[in-house]
């Protein structure tokens, strides 16, 4: 029935491989998940306790398991579907990343303690070409999360950025964390832009 | 291991107190948004670090963990999704003085 309506319609449509609908075996291990987990919360071993959670489990496996079978295509650069990071490079980043969010975090508490309140808020466009939807999530969040920075939107390839001080945006312009971020995933970087 | 979770309690409230003095102080949204996003985040972080701290190993500081795992991810989210918003519904940013023409 699909291949006449293609026919009359004229040249097939491509359409992206999306993953089968609800699968036994996505959901059983998936409701496992959430009984083990509500095993650990509620912490209740009488069967009233573990009915309820079975019954939750059950009927959010049910209804989620869809969702989780279907994960959002990540696409390299070379059309190679993104396979995961290196653990080497994760365990490097998690703790840099730990520390620009504390050194963030007291930069901003100087900058409002302070008298005179000395900030200079302007918006910078940072452009990172970067092949996949993680990899611009990473940079969005990982800019979010350092030093007088907060990304507003993400447009293609560009991130809008509002930075609370001007030194915030030569840090922009010096690119540490795009590198960072590219080094993270194995890509190449972008460049910034004053806007 | 109590002076330990005082210490990242106070800590943690300082940051707190931060981001609220920055939330008065600050002249409009988007830098509020700095000190939401991130004193917020780091001082919640802290003062439930130091609960779990205090707690020792046990459940309930299994669930302190798990909360803290949920305002991390869910506090800068919130931070950027509100951002977002007010960018895409035109609200003009404040500059200072000496950057105006």
């Amino acid at each position: 029935m699909l291949e006449s309506t293609t026919d009359r319609l004229g040249p097939p449509v491509v359409v992206p491989p999306r993953a089968a609908g609800f699968s036994l075996l996505v959901a059983v291990p998936f409701a496992l998940l959430q009984f083990g987990l509500w095993l650990i919360l509620s912490a209740e071993r009488d069967w009233f306790h573990l009915g309820l959670g079975a019954l939750t489990a059950c009927t959010v496996a049910v209804l989620a398991a869809r969702l989780v079978a279907q994960s959002p295509p990540i696409i390299d650069a070379d059309g190679q579907a993104f396979r995961g990071i290196p653990w080497y490079r994760f365990v490097t980043y998690l703790p840099w990343l730990g520390a620009q969010v504390a050194v963030a975090s007291l930069r901003v508490a100087w900058v409002v303690l302070h008298p005179r309140l000395p900030i200079d808020p302007r918006l910078v466009r940072v452009r990172a070409p970067f092949p996949h939807t993680l990899a611009k999530l990473t940079l969005a969040n990982s800019i979010t999360l350092t030093p007088g920075t907060v990304t507003l939107d993400v447009d293609g390839d560009d991130f809008l950025v509002h930075s609370l001080t001007e030194s915030g945006e030569h840090e922009l312009e010096e690119g540490t964390m795009v590198n960072r971020v590219s080094s993270l995933f194995g890509v190449t970087g972008g460049a910034t832009e004053r806007r | 291991m109590s002076v330990l979770s005082g210490t990242m309690l106070a800590l943690g409230f300082g940051f707190v107190f931060a981001g609220v003095i920055g939330i008065l102080r600050l002249p409009d949204f988007y830098c509020r948004l700095h000190a939401m996003g991130k004193c917020d985040t780091l001082g919640v972080a802290l003062m439930l670090g130091g609960l779990a701290v205090h707690e020792g190993a046990s459940l309930t500081s299994f669930k302190i963990l798990l909360v803290l795992l949920f305002v991390s991810l869910a506090n800068p989210t919130a931070t950027h999704a509100l951002g977002r918003a007010a960018i895409r519904a035109g609200l003009v940013p404040w500059r200072s003085d000496k950057q105006q023409p």
